[in-house]
């Protein structure tokens, strides 16, 4: 009989323990930003914006923008070859390089919107006594953000999958073309 | 009786040390000139300093102003563009391609999480765990 009740009694405690810890070991992991702790902490927030933050995505910017004009000028010159000598796939990799122009623009925009925000977010005066203001502007800051992120994937994909597919496919026929002027 | 107190005697003038004579000798021209000149050297080693350092790339440019970054002077000449593409030279196109995704995924990305509540540090300090 105790046995039993022993058991009836971890089959519910448990299930009811569990259910009560997680949530609280959650909210330990995650915890909420409340206006109180943006009312005291806001003032240190802007200041690891101005300097920490501001000086990384300047070097950051600065370093991505080179690389990706560097690559797209190199592309610009193979396809030029391409081109020059009727070679095949000249336009669908004329098409993608366009593609990765116009991708490296957005990245462009979209940074200078990210950085005014950012700039904005971190010269707001008297956070503590507008958390409101604060947030709101804290929320655009991480739109424009997500926004320059997505076009960097973009310009990624770009250049590890479509524009390497493309290239592959040249050579199979280049190899292709060769051959058949051998058996000639 | 003041010029006499305002003239050196003999002795004092005699084993005055050179610098010291120098300097007693160094008229108000003299010593802008001197001033100037110890300003320029300053500027020159300040700015071959900055020239020759690795951060120069960050500046921005000025609307207007050309762009002096070597990694953008790709100038195409009749050379680069005289061969037809051949299987070898699609592997380098596919080989700098691979080098250049490396170089950027070594770089700081600009993500959302960059601006996370942690990394703002706008979360409250860690409650001591059960």
């Amino acid at each position: 009989m105790m046995k039993q009740y022993t058991r009836i009694t971890l089959a519910v405690l448990l299930p009811c323990a569990v259910i009560a810890v997680v949530p609280a070991v959650r909210a330990q992991q995650t915890p909420a930003v409340t206006e109180s702790d943006l009312r005291r902490m806001c003032t240190q927030a802007q200041g690891y914006l101005q300097t920490t933050v501001r000086s990384r995505d300047i070097r950051t910017r600065v370093d991505r923008l080179q690389a990706y004009q560097y690559i797209s000028k190199r592309l610009d010159t193979f396809i030029r070859r391409l081109e020059r000598h009727e070679q095949p796939r000249a336009e669908e990799m004329r098409k993608l390089t366009a593609s990765l122009d116009r991708s490296i623009e957005d990245f462009k925009r979209h940074y200078e919107q990210y950085d005014v925000s950012r700039d904005r977010l971190a010269g707001l005066r008297n956070c503590q006594q507008q958390p409101a203001e604060f947030s709101k502007h804290l929320q655009r800051t991480r739109e424009n953000l997500a926004t320059v992120e997505k076009d960097t994937k973009i310009i990624d994909d770009l250049l590890a999958k479509d524009l390497p597919r493309e290239l592959r496919q040249l050579r199979q026929e280049l190899v292709a073309v060769e051959e058949g002027a051998d058996d000639e | 009786m003041n010029s006499d107190q305002q003239q050196k005697p003999p002795e004092d003038k005699a084993t005055e040390q050179p610098l010291e004579k120098w300097l007693n000798n160094l008229t108000l021209p003299r010593a802008l000139a001197l001033v100037i000149a110890a300003a320029g050297v300053l500027v020159l080693v300040g700015f071959s300093q900055y020239w020759n350092s690795e951060n120069r790339k960050y500046d921005i440019a000025r609307p207007g102003q050309a762009t002096e970054n070597k990694a953008l002077d790709v100038t195409v000449t009749e050379e680069d563009i005289a061969t037809p593409v051949d299987p070898a030279a699609v592997n380098d196109k596919l080989q700098f391609l691979e080098d250049e995704k490396a170089v950027l995924d070594s770089l700081n990305k600009l993500e959302v999480d960059n601006l996370s509540d942690q990394n703002l540090r706008l979360t409250p300090s860690q409650r001591p765990s059960m």
